[in-house]
């Protein structure tokens, strides 16, 4: 009971801190598409603006380094799992 | 606004500390003079300050404790500055599971097997090095739980928190992006939103903040 409770509790904890940090390196990697597009384009189209900084973010998405937020799952289950190890190892 | 944040963090700060001093793992380097086994009859005053029986046995109200009778190198400031003064310590040997602090000790027995087999009188001293967290206090009869035991040569021996070094760093590193991420929140999101909100208040033309001028109309009128 108390392994279901430690494993609902840290997938509750896990999946809030993926979905802030996956949200602030989108943030991060808009607002620096916005001033890259704001430089190249100074009196540019709103509209056109919007669909290059969106198709920008699109490809950040799928980029291998988007993708290895979900260390942020596999981390702290890898070091539980060493700590469990390491703990009861005789 | 300020004052009430500041006492409010003021008093956040110690609670924390205590939490880390209680929780973290700390080194003691001792002479193990015997184990032995007490029953324990919890009340609500130190109830939280045990585990849980073993892992997998029934959960009762009274139950046997495990206790590692030592004597041990006394120290100042945590750890980090030994002394030559010895003094006693009698720690606990409890299984914590998979509960609160996640250290998912299981072995408890082993390790009661590891105390008793580093036994040693005073003259011909085995000396180990005790992992444990908790506290021990007399007026509430409880003691820091035993995580590990190892055998060492002799007492001058220099032990590295590894894990507390790596823990105090991953806690800075969290805040920084802690603070990074609300930032980010408060300039991309809120701060936009509230600048649409604030029109209509913007031209009522007042100047104070939006939450200054609501705690300002607890106040009375002025006279």
């Amino acid at each position: 009971m108390a392994l279901v409770r430690l494993f609902a509790v840290g997938l509750i904890t896990l999946t809030i801190v993926y979905c802030s940090v996956a949200w602030f390196v989108r943030s991060i990697c808009r607002e620096r598409l916005e001033r890259e597009w704001d430089a190249a384009n100074p009196d540019g189209d709103p509209e056109t603006r919007r669909a290059a900084v969106d198709e920008g973010v699109r490809v950040f998405r799928a980029t291998l380094a988007y993708r290895g937020l979900w260390l942020i799952y596999a981390l702290p289950a890898i070091f539980l799992t060493s700590l469990l190890v390491v703990n009861n190892w005789n | 606004m300020r004052s009430i944040r500041i006492f409010l963090r003021a008093a956040i700060v110690p609670v924390v500390l205590l939490l880390l001093h209680y929780a973290l793992p700390q080194h003691d380097v001792a002479r193990i003079a015997s184990t032995e086994v007490i029953r324990m009859d919890f009340t609500s005053l130190n109830r939280v300050f045990y585990a849980q029986s073993d892992s997998a046995a029934a959960e009762l109200e009274t139950r046997d404790i495990r206790l590692i009778n030592t004597e041990r190198k006394k120290s100042f400031l945590l750890g980090f500055i030994r002394r030559d003064a010895e003094g006693i310590m009698v720690y606990r040997n409890e299984d914590t599971g998979w509960i609160w602090p996640p250290y998912f000790k299981f072995d408890s027995s082993d390790l009661q097997a590891e105390a008793s087999a580093n036994l040693s009188g005073p003259g011909q001293e085995q000396w180990v090095i005790v992992t444990h967290y908790g506290w021990r206090n007399r007026f509430l009869s409880i003691y820091p739980n035993a995580v590990g035991i190892r055998s060492v040569d002799g007492p001058d021996v220099t032990v590295i928190p590894w894990f507390n070094i790596f823990f105090f760093v991953f806690l800075v590193f969290a805040y920084f992006l802690v603070r990074a991420m609300w930032r980010e929140l408060r300039y991309r999101t809120i701060d936009p939103l509230l600048g649409k909100a604030g029109d209509a208040i913007g031209r009522a033309g007042a100047t104070k903040g939006r939450l200054r001028r609501w705690f300002g109309s607890w106040q009375g009128k002025p006279r």
